[in-house]
């Protein structure tokens, strides 16, 4: 079972009563890759990660982490460790307390790492943990998920309560992980971050996967916008092949294009076309094409 | 501008209207039993001997002075009135502490204070609806004396001692939730003030030379209004004044803080202690120990009580062929040796005890409903481990409390003159365990199952169970409906020897619940 990918997701479905949070997620995720999975709120990032760990039950589907069915509890969470996006610790405990409880009930965590870290981390151990600030619990959660050195990290969100410089220590401690052969599962809706961190992306959008691929490829895929002005008033060039957006510009029209010109270029040329200006898209308006508008593109 | 506040109001209404409904019913419930069940015969046959029963020490402390048991309205006041009182205050405090402190701790204040309202007008309209509360006990408590055809003075009377009771306990728990910044701190202060207040009304009615002492504290003067008998108006002064007072306090202490922080700040620095970090069966245990100390303290005076009196008890019984037909008649059976009574007597410590067990558990609940089983269970472990360390854990501070409160009872009976043995009492305690068991077995299986609800049903039924058992024939119900309650199968033990048959159809459907408990809890999805 050493070679099993990191997560294995097979038409992986939950529902909570009539909403449909996942809809039949298949995904595999090698060993040893950082892997971004974006989507706006609500998409059901966190919920495929409460499946991952079996927190939640899936409604129909299968899941593996490396290859121990994620129902195994005790056997898979043996050699993963997970940050919630809303990390919640004991009040009472001090975060000393709750890192000594955490590694205890562990086990096999790297206790030179793990004082090294709350350094880093600048994490003052000695309060109690409700007086700590959304930032500080997320700290004290990713010390005890990275002091565990496990095979796979399932990050939720981790750095939604971190101040830049603590976003940058957490990429530090991203990059030694993957150096030492770990897996990292990132959820994330930060984009700088994904594409600082991660070699691949999964992008999902009301429960549903819309996306994979390499982060370079995805930009290839997406690379072109193309801005048109016309004397007169601008043609509907909606329908022409490789368009997959429009959009009117004061002097004409701006489309975004998928797959090779050649269509686009051979409509315009019959028209009053007074300028054509293109330009690549920058990762962010892909995503923002995935996200939210309703002409997102498919699969192109 | 600001916004309309009755909003604000509507807020807090819907916060605390279930839990308003829940003490009024109650607590109508509770005292409607006691007030029905009062049987005429019962006083006028033997006043003189009643008297020397009353008289008793140890049982004046725990029911208070009787100034009138010749009305149903003043047997009422006398049998029921503690229960009504401390049940009332206790709601009060807590349910004052919670939307005050919890709420604001939740951070849902600091949203709701974004808002365009004057901050003390959020406070003044939450202690609004909490009076509220307040005065619907009160009416509650004299609508069920009236009902009964009891004098209206009395009855009014009585349900303003005790709806202005609750309302200065409104008062403590506001203040003290200005004080403290954490909710738990907060309740367990005002919590034990009401516990000390009462305690001190114990003394006072225990020895006539401390009878002054009874001017000392709130439950003292409602004592002290003699509803029924001479209905003294003065007591109400400081009835008044007290919650007056208070409620100020709380809205002046208020203005002078910041948001989410106690006027005491508490110590932000601790040294680490990390004994029982070291696996899940520790850890459980060291998140129950203060309340484990807490049960076991106040059982252990409870038990002592019980104990101290049982002398006196007996003697009266053994001397009232009246009494004795009466208990018969209200199948109660034989209470005239120590070891009769404390076997009667334990089933209240069975009930407290099942409660123990259950807000126990509650605790495991509340881990998972603020998140911090997230976490905890990407651990490596199963949820069948976990779960069942929580139970053990519980199981364990009830052992606990189960077992001070029998060694108090037998101290308290070596003090009152009683002839009991340790094994007497103890005995007496575990054959309550049977209850525990299956009351347990049920809050696990609704922890599965419900877990929202897994507290209030099965602390309701442990009550309603008690009170069916205790009352229910006193009030003439039908026996098919007294003998549901598993109370009712519980044997006299030492006097009596165990009933095996219910023991072991209690121990079985515990276990068997707990089971179906433990597989749906596996099977389920943790809130989140």
């Amino acid at each position: 079972m050493t070679d099993a990918p990191a997560v294995e997701c097979d038409d992986l479905t939950k529902q909570f009563g009539s909403v449909t949070a996942l809809d039949g997620l298949t995904l595999e995720v090698p060993r040893g890759q950082v892997f971004g999975f974006l989507g706006p709120n609500g998409a059901g990032k966190s919920t495929t990660l409460r499946l991952l760990l079996g927190l939640i039950r899936p409604t129909s589907g299968r899941a593996r982490v490396l290859g121990v069915d994620v129902g195994e509890r005790r056997q898979a969470h043996q050699r993963l460790a997970y940050v919630p996006g809303d990390v919640s610790l004991w009040p009472r405990l001090s975060g000393e307390e709750c890192l000594t409880l955490l590694g205890n009930l562990h086990g096999g965590v790297d206790d030179a790492y793990r004082r090294e870290l709350v350094g880093r981390f600048e994490l003052d151990l000695d309060r109690r943990s409700r007086t700590y600030s959304k930032g500080n619990r997320q700290k004290v959660a990713l010390i005890a998920a990275f002091a565990t050195r496990a095979e796979l990290l399932l990050l939720d969100e981790p750095t939604s309560g971190l101040d830049p410089l603590m976003e940058r220590e957490f990429q530090r401690c991203v990059h030694e992980a993957t150096a030492r052969g770990q897996t990292v599962f990132l959820s994330s809706h930060i984009l700088s971050e994904v594409e600082d961190l991660c070699t691949r992306v999964g992008i999902l959008r009301r429960g549903a996967l819309v996306e994979v691929s390499e982060i370079g490829e995805l930009r290839s895929m997406h690379s072109v916008e193309l801005e048109a002005d016309f004397a007169g008033s601008p043609p509907d060039l909606s329908a022409v092949d490789g368009v997959v957006g429009t959009e009117r510009t004061p002097e004409g029209v701006r489309l975004r294009l998928a797959g090779s010109p050649r269509a686009v270029l051979a409509a315009l040329a019959s028209t009053d076309v007074l300028a054509v200006r293109t330009r690549e898209a920058s990762l962010e308006e892909i995503f923002l094409a995935y996200y939210g508008e309703p002409d997102a593109p498919a699969t192109p | 501008m600001t916004t309309d506040g009755r909003t604000v109001t509507r807020l807090a209404a819907r916060e605390l209207w279930r839990g308003i409904a829940a003490a009024v019913l109650g607590l109508a419930a509770m005292l409607e039993v006691v007030v029905s069940s009062y049987d005429a015969a019962f006083s006028n046959g033997m006043t003189g001997s009643l008297r020397s029963l009353v008289d008793n020490p140890a049982l004046r402390a725990l029911y208070g002075t009787a100034y009138d048991l010749h009305s149903a309205g003043g047997f009422g006041v006398w049998r029921g009135g503690a229960f009504v009182l401390v049940v009332a205050a206790l709601w009060a405090a807590l349910a004052s502490v919670r939307v005050l402190r919890g709420e604001e701790e939740a951070g849902r204040w600091d949203l709701l204070l974004a808002q365009p309202l004057r901050a003390r007008g959020v406070v003044v309209r939450h202690l609004v609806v909490l009076l509220a509360g307040c005065v619907a006990i009160g009416l509650a408590v004299t609508a069920v004396f009236v009902v009964n055809g009891e004098a209206a003075d009395g009855a009014l009377l009585f349900g303003a001692g005790v709806g202005l009771l609750a309302a200065g306990a409104v008062g403590l728990g506001a203040c003290a939730a200005q004080l403290f910044g954490q909710r738990r701190r907060a309740a367990g202060v005002a919590g034990g003030l009401v516990g000390f207040a009462f305690v001190v009304r114990m003394l006072s009615d225990a020895d006539e030379s401390l009878g002054w002492l009874r001017w000392c504290t709130p439950f003292g003067w409602v004592e002290e209004l003699r509803a029924f008998a001479d209905n003294r108006l003065l007591p109400l002064v400081p009835l008044l004044v007290l919650p007056a007072g208070l409620l100020v306090a709380a809205v002046v202490l208020f203005d002078r803080r910041d948001l989410g922080a106690g006027l005491i700040a508490d110590r932000q620095h601790v040294a680490a202690r990390t004994r029982l970090l070291g696996g899940l069966g520790p850890f459980a245990w060291r998140e129950r120990l203060g309340a484990a100390a807490g049960w076991s303290g106040g059982l252990a005076v409870y038990g002592f009580i019980i104990g101290a009196i049982t002398a006196t008890f007996t003697d009266f019984i053994r001397d009232n062929a009246e009494f004795r037909r009466l208990t018969q008649r209200y199948d109660i059976g034989n209470l005239s040796t120590p070891r009769d009574l404390i076997g009667f007597m334990a089933g209240v410590l069975g009930l407290l005890l099942v409660l123990q067990a259950t807000t126990s558990l509650h605790r495991s609940w509340e881990d998972e409903r603020d998140g911090r089983l997230e976490m905890l269970h990407a651990l490596p472990m199963t949820r069948t481990a976990w779960f069942g360390w929580e139970i053990s854990a519980s199981a364990a501070t009830v052992v606990c409390s189960g077992t001070a409160a029998a060694l108090a009872m037998w101290l308290g009976a070596a003090v009152g003159g009683a002839d009991l043995a340790l094994v007497d009492t103890l005995g007496a305690v575990a054959n309550t365990a049977c209850l525990v068991v299956l009351f347990t077995g049920l809050a696990v299986a609704l922890h599965g199952l419900a877990p929202r609800v897994a507290l209030g049903v099965t602390a309701g039924l442990a009550v309603v169970g008690y009170f069916l058992a205790v009352l229910g024939p006193a009030a003439n119900l039908p026996e098919a409906i007294v003998t549901l309650s598993p109370f009712q199968h519980l044997a006299h033990v030492p006097a009596d020897p165990v009933d095996t048959l219910a023991t072991s159809v209690m121990v079985v459907a515990g276990l068997a619940l707990g089971a179906v408990g433990m597989g749906a809890f596996a099977r389920r999805d943790l809130v989140n």
